[in-house]
C-alpha cells in the first residue's frame, strides 16, 4: 500500500469500527434509559 | 464483468518464489497471508460442520421413533441449541468468511486484505470462542438448552454454560467486526486501477453489502446478551419480569439481529452461485447490475422483517401486517435473483461439472425454502405454523440447500485454483446426488409434520408422526455420511490429484482465473494489474 491508499484505508477502518461501537452502546443505553 | 488486459507478467508468482511460506506450526500461528488465513476459515469451518453435524446426528438418532430412547430432554434441548449455534457461528460464517479471504484480493487485484494482522486475530479469536461454545457441555449444569435465540428467562436461569456462551458469541461477533472492516476497506481502497465497483466480481460485491451487514447488527446482538449478562449477575432487570423488565423486548433486539443474520448466511452464496453459473453457461452473468441492486435492497429490507419471527408473541395487528408486507416485498428481489440465474443459463453452452450440479441444486432448492418462508411470513398463517417442523424444515431448506450447497459447489469450483490440484468428479457427483437425495429424504418429510403439527424442540411426539420421523432420520444420516465423501476427496487430491490448469473451467472470467496459475502463488498482484 502506498502511503495515500494506507491512510485513506485507516480512516475507513476507524470509521467502521466507531459505527459499530455506536451501535453497541445505543442499544445498551436506550434499554437503560427506557428501564 | 471486468476484463484485464495488463497481466504484468504472468511469471510474477515464480518471480516471488524465495518470499514462500514459512514453515511449521508458526507458519499459521503468526501468517498475515490472506490465503494462509482463508485456509484456516475453511478448514475450522469444515472442522465445526462435522462437530454440528455430529450432534445433528444424534438429533436424528434421537427422534427416529417415538418415546425417549438415548438421552434425556434436557441433553436433547442442549444438542438442538449447540447445533445451531455451532453450525450459525462456526461453521457457515467462517466459511463465507474463508471464501472472501481467499478469493476478495485475488478478485480486485489487491496483494493482500488491508490489514492483515488484524485479520490473524480474527481468524484466532474463533478457537478459544468454539472451545466455549462446545465446553459447555463438559462443566455442571451441561450446555445451554435454551435453543440458539437464547430467550429470556431461559437465559437467564441457566448455569455457567450460557456465561461461557454469552462471552463466546461475544468473541465471535468481534471476530466478524473485525472481518468486516477488513473486507470493507479492502475492497473501498485496494481495487486494482480500473477496477470500478461495477467491474467487481458479484462474488466480491455480495461480500462488500455483507459486511455492512455484519458491522450493523453484530454489535446489536453483543448489546443484547451484554444487558443478558449483566440481568444474570449484575442485578440489572432489562429482561426479568421479576425486576420490571420485559422479556418480549430481548426478542425484538435479537431478531433486529437475527434477520439480517439469515442475509450474511445468504449474500455470500448468491455471490458464489453468481460466479458459477455463468462459468458452466460460458455466458456473462445475465443483468448484473440489477444483481447488485436486489442484493442491496435484500440487505436493505432485511432491517425492518424481524417481527415476522414473533407474529406470535401478541403485537398489535397493524405491527403484524407492517412485518408480513414487508417480508413478503423481499421476494421481488430474491426473484430477481433467480430470473437473472435462469437467464444466465437459457441458451447458454452448458455443462454439468460438480460445481454447476451444486448450483443447480441451490437454485431449485433455495427457491423452496423462499416459498415456505412466504407461507411463513403470512401471520395469520404463521400462528398455526409457530414453532412447528415446518419453520425447522423451511430453514434448513435456505441454510443447507441455500448456505451449504453454495459453500460445497464454490469449494469444487475454486479447489483448483487453491490447491493447484483437480478433484475426483465421480467422486464429487456422487457426493452431490447422494447429498441431494439425502437431503430432500431428510427435510421434505418435515413440512408435512409442521403441517400436522408437531413441534419443533421435542425429543419425544405422538405417534401419528413416526413414520415420516424415520424417514427425516434417514435421510439426515445418509446426507451427513455423504459428506465424508467431500472430505475423502479433497484429500486424496491434495495428495496425488492431476494438476489443475490456470483456466480449469473454461467460462471463469474473474482475476484469479485469467492472471494467476494454479495453485495461486503464496504472494499475488503485488503490482496491481490494469483492468480496461
Amino acid at each position: 500500500m502506498d502511503p495515500g491508499q494506507r491512510k485513506r484505508a485507516i480512516v475507513t477502518a476507524v470509521a467502521l469500527a466507531a459505527m459499530a461501537i455506536a451501535v453497541y452502546l445505543t442499544v445498551i443505553l436506550k434499554m437503560a434509559v427506557a428501564r | 464483468m471486468s476484463t484485464a488486459i495488463d497481466a504484468h507478467d504472468h511469471s510474477h508468482g515464480e518471480a516471488h518464489e524465495h518470499h514462500g511460506p514459512p514453515h511449521g506450526i508458526t507458519r499459521w500461528l503468526y501468517t498475515t497471508n490472506h490465503k494462509d488465513i482463508g485456509t484456516m476459515y475453511l478448514v475450522f469451518s469444515c472442522v465445526m460442520f462435522f462437530v454440528g453435524g455430529t450432534m445433528a446426528m444424534l438429533i436424528r438418532a434421537e427422534l427416529f421413533k417415538p418415546g425417549l430412547q438415548l438421552f434425556n430432554p434436557q441433553f436433547f434441548n442442549s444438542l438442538t441449541t449447540v447445533h445451531g449455534l455451532v453450525m450459525i457461528f462456526g461453521a457457515i460464517m467462517p466459511a463465507f468468511v474463508g471464501f472472501a479471504n481467499w478469493l476478495v484480493p485475488m478478485q480486485v487485484g489487491a496483494a493482500d486484505m488491508a490489514f492483515p494482522r488484524m485479520n490473524n486475530w480474527s481468524f484466532w479469536l474463533l478457537i478459544p470462542a468454539s472451545t466455549l461454545l462446545i465446553g459447555g457441555f463438559f462443566v455442571p449444569g451441561g450446555a445451554i438448552a435454551s435453543g440458539w435465540t437464547l430467550y429470556p428467562p431461559l437465559s437467564i436461569q441457566q448455569g455457567i454454560s450460557m456465561d461461557m456462551t454469552i462471552l463466546a458469541i461475544h468473541m465471535l461477533g468481534a471476530s466478524s467486526i473485525m472481518g468486516s472492516i477488513n473486507i470493507i476497506t479492502t475492497i473501498l481502497n485496494m481495487r486494482a486501477p480500473g477496477m470500478t465497483l461495477m467491474k467487481m466480481p458479484l462474488f466480491v460485491w455480495t461480500w462488500l453489502i455483507t459486511a455492512y451487514l455484519l458491522i450493523a447488527v453484530m454489535p446489536v446482538l453483543a448489546g443484547a446478551i451484554t444487558m443478558l449478562l449483566t440481568d444474570r449477575h449484575f442485578g440489572t432487570s432489562f429482561f426479568s419480569a421479576a425486576g420490571g423488565g420485559d422479556p418480549t423486548m430481548f426478542l425484538h433486539i435479537f431478531w433486529f439481529f437475527g434477520h439480517p443474520e439469515v442475509y450474511i448466511m445468504i449474500l455470500p452464496a448468491f455471490g458464489i452461485i453468481s460466479q458459477i453459473i455463468p462459468a458452466f453457461s460460458r455466458k456473462p452473468l445475465f443483468g448484473y447490475a440489477s444483481m447488485v441492486y436486489a442484493t442491496a435492497s435484500i440487505a436493505l429490507l432485511s432491517f425492518i422483517v424481524w417481527g415476522h419471527h414473533m407474529f406470535t408473541v401478541g403485537m398489535p395487528a397493524a405491527g403484524n401486517l407492517f412485518f408480513m408486507y414487508a417480508t413478503i416485498l423481499i421476494s421481488v428481489p430474491t426473484g430477481v435473483k433467480v430470473f437473472n440465474w435462469i437467464s444466465t443459463m437459457w441458451r447458454g453452452s452448458m455443462s454439468f461439472e460438480t460445481p454447476m450440479l451444486f448450483a443447480i441444486g441451490f437454485l431449485c432448492l433455495f427457491t423452496i425454502g423462499g416459498f415456505s418462508g412466504l407461507v411463513l411470513a403470512i401471520a395469520p398463517v404463521d400462528i398455526t405454523l409457530h414453532n412447528t417442523y415446518y419453520v425447522v424444515a423451511h430453514f434448513h431448506y435456505v441454510l443447507v440447500s441455500g448456505a451449504l450447497f453454495a459453500i460445497m459447489g464454490g469449494v469444487y469450483f475454486w479447489w483448483p485454483k487453491w490447491s493447484g490440484k483437480m478433484y475426483n468428479e465421480t467422486i464429487a457427483k456422487w457426493h452431490f446426488w447422494l447429498s441431494m437425495i439425502g437431503f430432500n429424504v431428510a427435510f421434505f418429510p418435515q413440512h408435512f409434520l409442521g403441517l400436522a403439527g408437531m413441534p419443533r424442540r421435542i425429543p419425544d411426539y405422538a405417534l401419528q408422526f413416526a413414520e415420516w420421523n424415520m424417514w427425516s432420520s434417514i435421510g439426515a444420516w445418509l446426507f451427513g455420511a455423504s459428506q465424508l465423501l467431500l472430505v475423502y476427496n479433497l484429500v486424496t487430491s491434495y495428495r496425488g490429484g492431476r494438476a489443475a490448469e490456470q483456466k480449469q473451467w473454461e467460462g471463469a472470467d474473474s482475476l484469479e482465473w485469467t492472471h494467476l496459475p494454479s495453485p495461486a502463488p503464496y504472494h499475488t498482484f503485488e503490482t496491481a494489474p490494469v483492468i480496461k
